[in-house]
């Protein structure tokens, strides 16, 4: 008896390891998938805030400040980096969205 | 065996987090998808009102087919040389040509404005129709009645 027991209290400390490095691994999966989903949301908001800008105004817009102050589109500068580029008035800018730290 | 108990409530704490976790992002990507929809359903039928207000003169508009593709095509004079704005769906998107008249060009030249599964016009005298099939497969009709006098209609 005295050795079943010590042989479960052995146990106990690798099982809540291995518990801990679960739980922290499907946290760690579930952030990165966050920023992922972040840089990508952000990138079909200033399209489709793009296509908006076209379908009322009849003009894409010229800059990355227009769609900001103008369709409210809130980018984080200090997380992203937006290349806006923007080619004609009638036809679709380039956008590319990069997170700071890559 | 106290141990073990502390353990196993600890698993299943951890279960139930990551479960709410799971849950909460399934719920932000149905709602992402249903503003998505929205937004698809309101922008296509005002870019297209649009350009009809903005083109809206005698003769301007007409309804032709664009190598198989139901087409709106809007004309105007620049500098005395004739434009066309071809407005269709190809490929799966709403596409848009500005072009010279009689340009040549193919519906693979235009740009690609949003997704589209389907787009068809229709003008009966005044009247101008165009019948919307979202990526969603949800339909949607617009009718205008144009200002100008004596709209194109079809050309074949």
């Amino acid at each position: 008896m005295r050795k079943k027991e010590r042989f479960w209290g052995i146990l106990i400390i690798p099982a809540a390891v291995i518990v801990m490095l679960c739980f922290l691994a499907a946290l760690s999966n579930l952030d990165q998938g966050r920023q992922e989903e972040g840089k990508y949301q952000l990138e079909k908001a200033l399209r489709n805030a793009s296509m908006a800008c076209y379908a009322a105004e009849g003009i894409f817009p010229p800059s990355l400040e227009y769609l900001e102050k103008n369709y409210g589109i809130p980018v984080d500068h200090e997380m992203y980096t937006v290349i806006y580029e923007a080619i004609g008035s009638n036809l679709m800018p380039d956008i590319t969205v990069l997170e700071k730290n890559e | 065996m106290n141990g073990m108990v502390v353990l196993l409530l600890f698993g299943i704490l951890a279960l139930c987090v990551l479960g709410v976790l799971l849950m909460g992002a399934d719920a932000y990507g149905t709602l992402t998808q249903r503003d998505q929809a929205g937004f698809e359903r309101r922008t296509t039928a005002q870019y297209i009102a649009a350009r009809l207000h903005h083109a809206d003169q005698s003769g301007a508009i007409l309804v032709r087919d664009f190598s198989g593709e139901s087409a709106l095509v809007l004309k105007e004079d620049i500098g005395g040389m004739m434009y066309e704005t071809i407005v269709y769906c190809y490929d799966g998107y709403l596409c848009e040509l500005f072009v010279p008249e009689d340009g040549g060009f193919e519906p693979e030249d235009g740009t690609q404005l949003m997704e589209l599964k389907g787009l068809t016009f229709r003008m009966e005298e005044d009247v101008f129709t165009a019948d919307i099939t979202h990526v969603d497969g949800s339909t949607q009709s617009l009718t205008l009645v144009l200002r100008s006098e004596g709209g194109q209609g079809y050309e074949e």
